[in-house]
């Protein structure tokens, strides 16, 4: 079975000469794959991120990019360590004598601690920033739509008195401000168009409001439905179409409203 | 290897600190988990009240249950209480570990009549229904609560009168402790949640 | 003649009663009369006769599998029960009934809790096929909506019960009171309920097949779980409430366990970083479960009584039971992952022969995590609408839990790096784990973000991430863990090829699943989509295709368990060198696990550091370090 135990050295050693020094070859390794790795984010992004339409969606979009960028060395460095030591220390069955074990390294862990904190306090900085920026955009008049959330289906009403139900489109014009003002007639639905940035919960008896948010690129995008409201949640979707503001002011006015 | 089955039988038996160690870490342990339910409960009362959705939280006709059958609970789970206290301390100084066995009794005569009049007081509510508004849903939800923690703390004590009886109390102070725990808990839960009935708006 | 038939016969019935048999049939008596007879008392509300039986069932179930028998001879009984007693009740000297009774031995009750969580892992795996095949085309083709519904509740449900119990269940049952030098659990009747409680919940469970299922995805989330659609919501509430109930029991039992039960030596520091994982997690459930069953109990209410914590009309809020949920909803996550990551610890450990690097660093880490765990429930609500003052708050602790957690991974990877390490199929799963913990740990963080969450939420985004780190990560673990002490628990050398297969079937399947299902989470796709919208067919087909490698690697574990059981070589005491105390009792583990209580000298994480023993003479030689374990055999 195993053979008797190695000569034991208690404090850990350096590596003997004639070894190479597996660190070095590890953080090279890391370092020249991060920023492979980075470049691959920064040239994909665009192609894997869908379009957004609004600036709001835009500065998600951004965000979601700077997140992916920092998380890339994160990554490899377990990748990196992980996959080198399984391929530079893995025995041939089982080991017949133990590891050398580490020695103490309170250097290492005091600085991880302090990158990782340091990346946090970024993070939250970061995020605390965008979220501010998104809530406190504020327009003295942007187009106040209400939906209304049902099984299985959106409602909504302007406040110039156009009225769209059922699975019929509503459309907003561009490069104007406009915000949702959302409930639910029965359970609890969830209001979103994935590419203007914006979501919000619908809940009976309350009514919340997602961010101010301006389109900036006319097309035909989706309202969805994004939390469990029983049968036909999956069919909870409708067309928004985002125009111009003339084909705006004839689709409001053919809603019944004036614009 | 030699069937050493005779070591084993002596050693699987407990050292008593441990068996009192053991009794009180479960029964606190125990008592943690219920102050989150019954925290949870009082929470929860407290944000619909807060939150009066629809305005529709408490309507005019929505009262709290009876105070007097309230009051009656009280006086009789606190007479439950000291009724215990003194049986235990009684039984943990005496050698056969059953005390004077008349307090214990009337502890756990005293918490099964609260078991009763808080299921009374459950039952004759008076609330309108279909639906309840969510004030006397709070109420009904803590009414019962309660009355199915004194039926819990009455089994207890029924429980312990078997011990008492058949007399194998003798080294078991840890029993009457751990209980007792319980048993005060249980009181104060109660006293806790009917102020509440009493102050919730 | 008729004497030996006379004696069959009575040792039948004696092994049917009581049993799961009895209990069985007791509960479904108990069931249909409590039924019927609230069905007939109340007219016009299915959900009271419908709890009335599920309340029957679970009352007479434990009637009839003599549950009731030890609360009744402890109070009123004329004698303590003798020491033989104790162990008939452990299940001596009854074969393979005693898996099928009440019975108290901690091992028992841990090969029952791995026989349930292998089981509820292959039925929650043939929901998930369904989900998938489902998905892989647009529009709803295999299932109608409401039976797609369902079964993405049911899959939900069972695989969250299934992960919170995997570890702690069968390990914590079997292998943690071995550990740390104990004959068996605080308190074995109380270890037993815990067990009989989960299982009689699952029939419960299934039994919203033959109610028309649930519409709320494993969230129940009111007032949807309160409408009156069918009975079958009442299910899934009750099987919170017994579940809640069980977990409840197993936490007090284990934390008094390692309270008071531990040997001579084992002190705290000592303790093997399995153990703390445990204890942490138990911890984390006993405190936070309670909210979960009084939601559960408030949804039950509300439908078979008609109040209204729920229902706005009558100033009842959907948002009580969102707070109510998430409180339990986010610290259980870390119930389901603490057990998971400790032994993958010790996985590392013993597969590296090297102490654990920075072990005090990683305990606190798991500490860390636990602490901040309570405080992080908001950022499921973040939109909600409900308020939001308190989102920034929220947004920094979520994001500030992965430092320890960080701590954690570091600890393992520094315990991989230059150890010798044996490629065994368990630490494959440990490499698995930290790879895609490190994937799925990172997509988090886009969650926690505010801004980001705003166009993720409730998209497939979210199910990704938490696949990536409950299934790709814990799950990995689970499977680890198992292939490590499977050996020791039923004596048997699982077939290490066909195990590495399952990894590499389960990892690569695993990836392309859920690394398209990231994607289309980026282009919008919402969750629980019975109709996937023709935008993300592709991701959606890809998924399906890559989900057909996991349904090999099930079938490969299966396979492998089956051949093993019927004729696996047998496993060595020791099979891998571990240093921890389950390694220095013989396999299969005697009633009573040791002889001599042992004493324990140092931690379970010293390797390479040469040990000494007396042999005979009493002479000191040094002894083979893999195989010398923590404690010197007292006397």
């Amino acid at each position: 079975m195993a053979e008797p135990n190695i000569e034991g050295n208690g404090g850990g050693a350096t590596p003997a000469r004639g070894e190479p020094n597996h660190i070095r070859r590890a953080i090279i390794l890391w370092v020249v794959l991060s920023i492979i790795g980075i470049v691959l984010v920064i040239v994909t992004t665009p192609v894997v991120l869908p379009p957004s339409a609004s600036g709001l969606g835009n500065a998600d979009n951004f965000t979601m990019a700077m997140l992916t960028v920092l998380s890339v060395p994160v990554a490899l460095f377990v990748f990196v360590f992980l996959g080198y030591s399984v391929f530079a220390f893995k025995t041939n069955g089982r080991p017949t004598e133990d590891a050398v074990p580490d020695k103490p390294r309170p250097g290492l862990q005091i600085g991880f601690m302090g990158v990782t904190s340091a990346l946090c306090l970024f993070l939250v900085i970061w995020g605390l920033f965008a979220f501010y920026q998104e809530t406190s955009a504020s327009s003295p008049r942007p187009v106040v739509i209400h939906a209304t959330a049902q099984q299985w289906m959106w409602t909504f009403s302007y406040d110039n008195g156009a009225t769209s139900t059922g699975a019929q489109v509503i459309e907003l014009p561009v490069n104007q401000p406009v915000v949702f003002e959302v409930t639910s007639k029965d359970v609890l639905h969830g209001f979103a168009i994935r590419a203007l940035g914006i979501r919000v919960d619908a809940n009976p008896g309350e009514v919340t409001t997602t961010p101010q948010v301006t389109p900036t690129q006319t097309g035909t995008y989706l309202v969805q439905c994004v939390e469990l409201c029983g049968l036909l949640h999956s069919y909870m979707w409708e067309a928004v179409k985002v125009v111009s503001p003339q084909e705006f002011n004839t689709w409001v006015i053919s809603q019944g409203g004036h614009p | 290897m030699s069937t050493s089955s005779t070591v084993v039988e002596e050693t699987h038996e407990l050292e008593p600190h441990i068996l009192a160690g053991r009794a009180r870490a479960a029964v606190i342990l125990f008592i943690i988990s219920d102050v989150m339910s019954v925290m949870a409960i009082l929470a929860a009362g407290g944000y619909l009240s807060a939150l009066n959705v629809l305005n529709q939280y408490r309507v005019p006709g929505d009262h709290p249950p009876s105070f007097v059958l309230g009051l009656i609970v009280a006086i009789v789970i606190i007479l439950s209480a000291l009724s215990y206290y003194v049986w235990g301390r009684g039984a943990m100084s005496d050698e056969r570990g059953v005390g004077q066995s008349a307090l214990l009794i009337a502890a756990f005569v005293l918490m099964l009549a609260a078991t009763v009049i808080q299921i009374i007081m459950g039952l004759t509510l008076g609330y309108a229904g279909n639906p309840y508004h969510a004030y006397e849903s709070v109420m009904i939800l803590v009414t019962w609560y309660s009355a199915i923690h004194f039926l819990l703390s009455a089994i207890v004590g029924l429980l312990l009168i078997g011990r008492v009886m058949r007399g194998r109390m003798a080294g078991r102070g840890f029993l009457v402790e751990a209980s007792g725990y319980w048993w005060y808990y249980t009181v104060i839960a109660g006293l806790l949640m009917w102020i509440f009935t009493l102050v919730l708006i | 003649m008729s004497e030996a038939t006379q004696v069959r016969r009575s040792s039948l019935i004696s092994n049917l009663f009581p049993s799961v048999v009895s209990g069985i049939i007791l509960g479904v008596i108990g069931a249909v009369v409590c039924g019927l007879v609230v069905g007939a008392l109340v007219q016009d509300n299915q959900d009271a006769a419908v709890v009335a039986a599920y309340t029957g069932w679970t009352i007479f179930f434990f009637i009839g599998i003599g549950a009731f028998n030890g609360v009744w001879k402890w109070g009123f009984a004329r004698r303590d029960p003798t020491h033989a007693e104790e162990l008939q009740l452990a299940g001596q000297n009854q074969g393979l009934w005693r898996y099928f009774r009440f019975t108290t031995d901690h091992k028992v009750v841990g090969m029952q809790y791995l026989a349930t969580v292998l089981f509820l892992f292959f039925i929650g795996s043939m929901g998930a096929f369904m989900i998938r095949l489902e998905q892989s085309v647009p529009g709803a083709i295999f299932f109608d909506p409401s039976t797609y519904n369902t079964i993405v509740g049911m899959h939900g449900i069972i695989m969250i019960v299934s992960a919170i119990i995997m570890i702690s269940g069968p390990f914590g049952n079997f292998i943690l009171p071995i550990m740390i030098g104990a004959r068996d659990m605080a308190f074995p009747r109380l270890n037993a309920l815990s067990y009989w409680l989960l299982f009689s919940g699952l029939p419960i469970f299934l039994s919203t097949l033959f109610l028309g299922g649930f519409p709320t995805g494993w969230t129940g989330y009111a007032p949807l779980s309160v409408q009156e659609l069918t009975p079958g919501m009442d299910a899934y509430c009750f099987l919170i409430i017994i579940f809640a109930l069980s977990t409840m029991v197993a936490a007090m039992n284990i934390l008094t366990t390692v309270l008071v039960l531990r040997t001579k030596g084992m002190t705290w520091g000592r303790l093997p970083i399995f153990v703390w994982g445990v204890v942490l997690s138990v911890l984390l459930g006993l405190t936070a479960f309670p909210s979960f069953m009084v939601s559960q109990i408030m949804v039950l209410m509300d439908r078979v009584f008609q109040t209204s914590f729920f229902l706005a009309a009558s100033g009842g809020s959907n948002w009580l039971y969102e707070h109510l949920f998430w409180f339990m909803g986010h610290p259980e996550v870390y119930v389901i992952a603490l057990p998971s990551m400790a032994a993958a610890a010790e996985m590392a450990a013993v597969f590296s022969r090297k102490a654990l690097f920075g072990r005090r660093m990683m305990l606190s880490g798991l500490i860390g995590i636990a602490i901040i765990s309570f405080l992080v429930w908001g950022h499921h609500l973040y939109t909600s609408g409900a308020n939001t003052p308190l989102d920034a708050p929220y947004m920094l602790d979520t994001e500030l839990i992965s430092i320890p957690t960080g701590f954690f991974f570091l600890g393992i990877i520094g315990t991989i790096w230059r150890g010798k390490l044996w490629m065994t199929p368990s630490l494959l799963f440990v490499c698995g784990m930290l790879v895609n913990f490190v994937i799925g740990g990172i997509t988090g963080i886009y969650l926690a973000d505010l801004p980001t969450d705003e166009i993720l939420h409730g998209g497939m985004f979210v199910t990704a991430h938490f696949h990536f780190t409950l299934v790709g990560s814990m799950v990995f673990g689970f499977f680890g863990a198992f292939y490590y002490w499977f050996p020791k628990m039923v004596g048997k050398r699982l077939n290490p090829m066909l195990a590495k297969l399952h990894f590499w079937l389960f990892e690569i399947g695993f990836l392309g699943t859920f690394l398209s299902l990231f994607y289309a989470g980026l282009l919008g796709e919402p969750r629980w989509s019975a109709n996937v919208a023709p935008s993300y067919a592709v991701p959606n087909l890809i998924a399906s295709l890559f989900a057909i490698l996991i349904a090999a690697s099930v079938f490969t574990a299966v396979y492998n368990v089956i051949i093993t059981l019927r004729s696996g070589e047998a496993a060595e005491a020791n099979e891998w060198g571990g240093k921890t105390l389950e390694w220095t009792v013989p396999t299969p583990v005697p009633l009573e696990n040791f002889e001599h209580l042992p004493v324990v000298t140092s931690t379970p994480y010293d390797y390479g550091t040469p040990s000494l023993s007396e042999d005979t003479e009493g002479a000191l030689s040094p002894l083979p370090s893999p195989s010398q374990p923590q404690a010197q055999a007292e006397g």
